[in-house]
């Protein structure tokens, strides 16, 4: 009983999508926000980041700097991050992915990897 | 509108709101989009454009109507540099109005395809969150509520923050 009450209060008003869409940055193509973001110094992307999902997003695909410490990171996370999420990179710089013994990445813009204490991370980049 | 030089080719763009602007082709031809259209041979009667109300549309033609009168960059090395200047500076005017109007003009030019407007738009906009916490900027952009991270991506974004360099 409770439970249905709630979702009926929870449950979003539905505006028109063209008044939604209407004077809201987020009507606007993507490939266009990615010409905003071009315009901004990585401090800047830095804010842009919290904004929204979409904004997240877009701060992700246009990097093209990275540098990834690999503690916290197995092989599946780092391949995903760097093939779905940050796919325009093409400098890289790995620190201590000492456990991880090859790494293999598909459809990938890299131009530079750097590797720092990965002495066991064979360079098949 | 009235008509500045009668021996030039005339196209008439008709505004959402049912507006119609006669405009000289070669002012025109500054939309990639038009410009295709015209080589097509599909420009012959009015062009109707109608997702462009007329505030936007004029805004528009004034744009292109400057820019098709000052000289190319790419057509001569030793261009007067008067006429950048004075372009710089038309430009900087032209940008001074709300977000709104800017997200409708780069909503249009995207549409027409008028690359130097796109990249206008695109660096005052820029321009205005430079500096400026994430609350600061959904308000200046008038970001949807509904789209807003949540706690574990607000993590994930701080870690990416700490990934990226330039």
């Amino acid at each position: 009983m409770n439970v249905n009450e709630k979702s009926n209060v929870v449950k979003p008003i539905l505006v028109p999508q063209r008044l939604d869409m209407r004077n809201t940055i987020s009507g606007l193509p993507e490939t266009v926000l990615h010409h905003v973001i071009s315009f901004l110094t990585t401090s800047n992307k830095d804010q842009v980041r919290f904004l929204s999902r979409k904004w997240r997003r877009i701060a992700a695909q246009s990097q093209k700097k990275l540098s990834l410490t690999g503690r916290r990171l197995d092989e599946q996370e780092l391949s995903r991050i760097l093939v779905d999420d940050f796919h325009s990179v093409d400098f890289l710089i790995l620190k201590r992915f000492s456990g991880m013994k090859t790494l293999k990445l598909v459809n990938f813009k890299l131009k530079t990897a750097e590797l720092n204490y990965c002495r066991s991370l064979k360079n098949d980049l | 509108m009235s008509t500045s030089s009668s021996s030039s080719k005339k196209i008439v763009l008709k505004s959402a709101d049912n507006e119609t602007f006669e405009i000289d082709e070669i002012v025109a031809l500054e939309s990639q989009a038009i410009k295709n259209m015209i080589e097509d041979e599909c420009a012959d009667n009015v062009i109707p454009l109608g997702n462009i109300d007329s505030k936007t549309l004029s805004k528009i033609i004034e744009y292109c109507k400057k820019h098709a009168e000052s000289p190319k960059k790419d057509d001569n090395a030793d261009i007067d540099e008067k006429a950048v200047e004075d372009l710089k500076s038309f430009d900087a005017e032209f940008a001074k109005v709300d977000m709104p109007l800017i997200q409708d003009i780069l909503m249009a030019a995207n549409f027409l395809n008028i690359d130097n407007l796109i990249g206008l738009m695109c660096r005052t906009i820029a321009d205005r969150i430079k500096g400026k916490t994430p609350e600061e900027i959904r308000k200046i952009l008038n970001i949807n509520k509904n789209d807003l991270l949540s706690p574990e991506q607000e993590a994930k974004a701080r870690e990416e923050n700490s990934w990226a360099f330039d």
